[in-house]
């Protein structure tokens, strides 16, 4: 029904709603294994919430992907532009 | 008394079995703020900074990490809702995510050079006074939009409403002005954790003539892209010294935003959010005059 078609709609939506309920658990393991006292729990939190940022840069690379096979450039412009911003946050501490 | 309670929470922080205890009280205090946030429809983590920050001594700036991570899973889990699939605005969102990121990035620049806790409180507690005012007007408002069929132009959009049955069309009026909006939510959002929809929210339901749902739902959309440089920023700063309480944060957020969600289905919320209207005014106040706990 929206007016930007399908070619622009989050079509990641089931893998990232799975990819959330894995992330979730993962986080839910992290913090069982951190009580337990197993060493790795907190490499498994960090894991757990690595994938949970990893969900929105992954909406914006399908958003891009779908925008460039739409022809739709002013979007694409748009996403590459999120990207390069997000890029440039990742590379900030070392610049 | 507060500089016990902080300097209890440090002691407990340096242990291990404890901060399982402070974890799980985080996850309590996660699911009530998921929980009140999706009856109410704000983010849950402009309840849970000031649980962390005033409640149980976490540092502002590590409260903000730890909102930011609720945020990005608030965020995804309505982004990737069927029902919300309609309603977000992608072409929209794509152009106003150019301006929130870029205020998110220039906001965690701001903490690395000029902002001090005191001031992010400051900022918070004028957006927890924002998002009261928002609500107390919006207490017996219903969400209008025009049913007529119009030109949508670019940036424009239509969806099914229920309560009409039938499809509506919005146009969008004034977009540097929502551009200004984003932005100033990307900066408000990193610096203090919220998620931005206090900002963005009004702005496109008021100034640019998006209707409310499909302003709520294109915000919940972005602030969870904005989020990311924030919570990169937050983290290269050092402040996410506890990853395990942002663990324990989202993981009771997503499960509150579910309960909150059925139970807003059946019941009728305006004494609720009279008083959680009323409560976040306090707190916001409270933040202004007085600061947070440290």
């Amino acid at each position: 029904m929206s007016q930007d078609g399908p070619a622009l709609r989050t079509s990641l939506a089931a893998p990232l709603r799975h990819m959330l309920t894995v992330g979730a658990v993962v986080l839910a393991s992290g913090l069982a294994l951190d009580s337990a006292q197993v060493p790795i729990g907190s490499i498994v939190v960090t894991v757990g919430l690595a994938m949970l940022v990893a969900l929105p840069v992954m909406i914006v690379i399908d958003l891009f992907a779908r925008a460039i096979r739409a022809g739709d450039w002013r979007s694409a412009i748009a996403t590459a532009t999120v990207m390069a911003l997000m890029l440039l946050s990742a590379l900030w501490k070392s610049g | 008394m507060l500089e016990h309670r902080v300097s209890s929470v440090e002691h407990l922080l340096d242990r291990a079995e404890p901060l399982m205890l402070f974890a799980l009280i985080v996850m309590i205090t996660g699911v009530a703020a998921g929980t009140i946030g999706a009856m109410l429809g704000v983010g849950g983590a402009v309840l849970i900074i000031p649980m962390l920050n005033l409640g149980l001594g976490v540092p502002m700036f590590g409260a903000a990490a730890v909102g930011l991570f609720t945020v990005i899973g608030t965020s995804t889990s309505v982004a990737t809702a069927p029902a919300a699939r309609d309603l977000i605005n992608v072409r929209l969102a794509l152009v106003l995510l150019v301006a929130s990121v870029a205020g998110a990035l220039t906001g965690v620049h701001a903490i690395k050079y000029f902002i001090s806790e005191r001031t992010a409180e400051i900022i918070f507690g004028a957006a927890a006074v924002m998002v009261a005012t928002v609500m107390f007007r919006r207490l017996d408002r219903r969400n209008v939009t025009r049913g007529d069929a119009i030109d949508i132009g670019r940036f424009g959009g239509r969806f099914y409403e229920r309560e009409s049955g039938g499809v509506v069309s919005y146009r969008i009026r004034r977009l540097p002005l929502a551009a200004t909006a984003s932005f100033t939510a990307g900066v408000v959002s990193s610096i203090t954790g919220v998620g931005g929809g206090t900002v963005i929210v009004p702005a496109l339901n008021t100034w640019c003539g998006v209707p409310m749902r499909a302003a709520a739902t294109t915000s919940a959309f972005m602030i969870g892209i904005t989020a990311v440089p924030g919570v990169i920023g937050h983290y290269q700063l050092g402040h996410l010294t506890t990853p395990n309480l942002a663990a324990a944060a989202v993981l009771g957020v997503l499960a509150g935003a579910r309960v909150g969600l059925w139970v807003s289905q059946r019941t009728r919320s305006r004494a609720l959010k009279l008083l959680m209207a009323s409560l976040l005014a306090l707190v916001g106040l409270r933040y202004l005059v007085l600061g947070g706990p440290s």
